[in-house]
């Protein structure tokens, strides 16, 4: 049966005239992303269960869960029909030399102290899955009795380390390099290893060392991007630091892995353009925004629509303004990196509250305030001709500014007015103050006192919000 | 091109209530002074010099804002004056079309001159002498409403015919071409107040006069 190794219980007799006594068994191993699930019990009180979906790749820099199911997997000399389990070692194999060189070498990773070679828990041992209180709040730890949960970081404790396999990485192009799992029980020398690809050997006694398949004959291989973590307010799991705001600490909510390494000159080349974006929802379940890739200005296009969120207006085309005057760039909807991060951690609490918020201008392609040549405007102003200052400000403030409608009374962004009876204050309060906890603090709506971050002296932010960011506490992961 | 300009003068000191509140944000006081040459004996405060692009000529000192952020906050401290300062102050109204358009300044306006004078800490408190929006929506509609009113439905009526007839508009953004359509069916006695109108009550420019022609000017909206 390909994807199951079997091993052999050392202190029982394994075999009696033919008869199979007893035997433990490690039916699968594989990485994996949690899952989360919420019901409603009868007392209305959350009812969250977790399980596993397998993956096939990571990000280097970002964690991954690791699952190594059993069975009859009791310690040596404990009854059969015992509730103990064993324990259980692991480590991380290179499956070839693309990644640090050398083909089967173990891998030293953070244990979020130092680098470590061997992590080791005991099969039906749950506190892979508590959260940073250590507390636990699924309710199918029952399912787990028979299953060795690992949360693994996928890096080196350091830098320098980080930076060669870094460059290990991209050196090895479209062909990634796979990582194998070798797991063995602690009190056995059997050991085994299991990768996600062509084993040499048959899964049935005698038992050889050596790679078995997986199901799917998928390799698990690992690739270089840029990641942003971004964290929902209350999730539990955050385990970023603290940083002030109004004088008040507060959690931080965006976390960063920059993907670059160091040439003899200690000069940063960066490994991709790419970047991910993570977010972490209440429960913990990561939804995986988008990939955007960072122009040669250093900005991201934000996309047009996603959940939660849509966009309005022209696309404006850029080009010279000769009032300003400035060369600007194409397009409306370009972001700094760490912007886009911030407005995906909205978008998403937005689309938790049902409600959908439409997007207008952001920067140009270069960061300049967005602006078309033909764009209309009366023929007697011409101090703006549609330049949309304010959002690039000659290029200091590349990126970082956002319109948007207001939320109607639905929850829903509408072509209107804060004077408008549709208009709804409270849910506008509410978008203001969430877009101020991912740290946008410039904000304006005209006349509107008591929204987080805004001025309400700033004119021109009657018919639209304008949120600005300003200084966001980014957890640097590595 | 139509410019109104009216002037008021009001030889007494006004003190009207803070346009400003303070914000839920960082603090926005000036870390350092700004470094001037000619006007070296003028101190601010309560504004970010990162918003304002400042230029000296021998005896007029420009604050050009280039952020969103006004100097509804600024203080004023001159050293060995005691005197108090002759301030003009600019009143106009920004224009709203559609929301992919930034508001712009009509070219009307009209100008109150009142004198400031120092507080207890020794600042010229520049809230204390601007109007509130309700103030100058109120002052407009008294006295200046007609000239706002043709000013603007002029403009309008040039925006929206634009509007109505643009192609690129029709593909993306259906709502701007219908809310044209129903601007130019409009009348002229359909525009009773500023929200009528789409407009919005601003300070515009705001002229120090220190000392003879020594000015401080502070720019708004050109």
């Amino acid at each position: 049966m390909p994807g199951v190794v079997e091993l052999v219980n050392s202190n029982s007799s394994a075999n009696f005239y033919g008869l199979k006594v007893q035997t433990r068994k490690i039916k699968a191993v594989f990485f994996a992303e949690k899952v989360v699930s919420t019901d409603m019990r009868i007392d209305f009180a959350p009812d969250l269960k977790v399980e596993f979906k397998k993956v096939h790749s990571g990000i280097l820099g970002r964690d991954v869960y690791l699952i190594v199911e059993t069975e009859n997997f009791v310690p040596a000399g404990h009854n059969l029909n015992s509730n103990a389990r064993d324990e259980i070692k692991i480590e991380l194999k290179t499956r070839d030399t693309r990644l640090t060189g050398q083909q089967m070498q173990t891998l030293a990773i953070t244990n979020g102290h130092a680098n470590t070679t061997k992590f080791i828990t005991r099969v039906g041992d749950t506190n892979a899955l508590n959260d940073i209180n250590g507390a636990c709040d699924y309710t199918n730890l029952n399912d787990f009795k028979d299953k060795a949960i690992f949360k693994l970081s996928l890096r080196p404790h350091d830098r320098a380390n980080f930076n060669k396999w870094a460059k290990n990485i991209k050196d090895s192009g479209k062909n990634l390099p796979a990582i194998a799992i070798q797991v063995s029980a602690k009190d056995t020398n059997l050991e085994s290893h299991i990768s996600y690809g062509k084993g040499n050997n048959i899964h049935r006694p005698p038992y050889l060392t050596g790679f078995f398949s997986l199901p799917g004959g998928a390799e698990f291989t690992i690739e270089n991007k840029n990641v942003y973590e971004i964290y929902h307010g209350e999730n539990k799991f955050n385990p970023f630091g603290y940083h002030t705001v109004n004088n008040t600490q507060v959690k931080k909510r965006l976390g960063k892995i920059a993907s670059y390494y160091t040439d003899t000159q200690n000069q940063r080349i960066s490994c991709t353009d790419d970047i991910a974006y993570f977010y972490h929802d209440i429960n913990d379940n990561q939804i995986e925004m988008s990939t955007l890739t960072k122009n040669r200005h250093g900005l991201v296009l934000f996309p047009d629509y996603g959940d939660g969120f849509g966009r309005y207006g022209t696309v404006d085309a850029g080009g010279y303004d000769n009032i300003i005057p400035e060369y600007v760039g194409r397009g409306d909807h370009y972001l700094h990196p760490i912007t886009a991060a911030a407005l995906f951690g909205v978008t998403q609490e937005v689309h938790a509250r049902g409600w959908n918020i439409d997007f207008g201008d952001m920067s140009s392609s270069n960061g300049r305030d967005p602006w078309q040549f033909s764009w209309v405007t009366p023929s007697n102003t011409n101090t703006t001709r549609g330049h949309h200052s304010g959002h690039g400000h000659l290029g200091r403030r590349a990126g970082l500014d956002v319109d948007f409608r207001f939320l109607d009374t639905n929850g829903n962004s509408f072509q209107g007015t804060s004077n408008d009876r549709n208009f709804d204050d409270k849910k506008n309060i509410e978008l203001f103050q969430i877009a101020f906890d991912y740290g946008f603090h410039i904000n304006y709506a005209t006349n509107k006192n008591n929204y987080a971050g805004v001025n309400p002296n700033v004119g021109g932010h009657y018919d639209h919000g304008h949120w600005g960011l300003g200084r966001t506490g980014i957890e640097i992961i590595i | 091109m139509t410019r109104h300009l009216l002037i008021i003068l009001i030889g007494i000191a006004v003190a009207s209530p803070c346009l400003c509140k303070p914000r839920n944000t960082e603090e926005t006081t000036l870390s350092n002074p700004v470094t001037l040459k000619k006007f070296a004996d003028v101190n601010f405060t309560g504004i970010e010099k990162n918003n304002f692009i400042f230029e000296e000529s021998e005896n007029i000192l420009l604050l050009k804002r280039k952020s969103y952020e006004g100097i509804d906050s600024l203080k004023i401290t001159i050293k060995n004056h005691f005197e108090p300062i002759k301030a003009e102050v600019h009143y106009g109204a920004l224009q709203y079309t559609i929301d992919d358009n930034p508001a712009f300044p009509l070219h009307t306006s009209f100008q109150e001159n009142i004198i400031l004078n120092k507080d207890n800490n020794n600042n010229y408190d520049l809230s204390k002498i601007l109007k509130t929006k309700n103030e100058i929506e109120a002052l407009i509609i008294n006295k200046y409403y007609d000239l706002f009113l043709n000013e603007s439905l002029k403009t309008q009526k040039e925006f929206w015919k634009k509007i109505a007839i643009d192609k690129n508009l029709a593909e993306c953004c259906q709502e701007y071409i219908d809310k044209a359509k129903k601007n130019l069916a409009r009348q002229k006695h359909h525009f009773k107040s500023f929200h009528d109108l789409s407009l919005e009550p601003i300070y515009k420019k705001i002229v120090l006069t220190i000392e003879k022609n020594r000015k401080i000017v502070f720019i708004n909206y050109q």
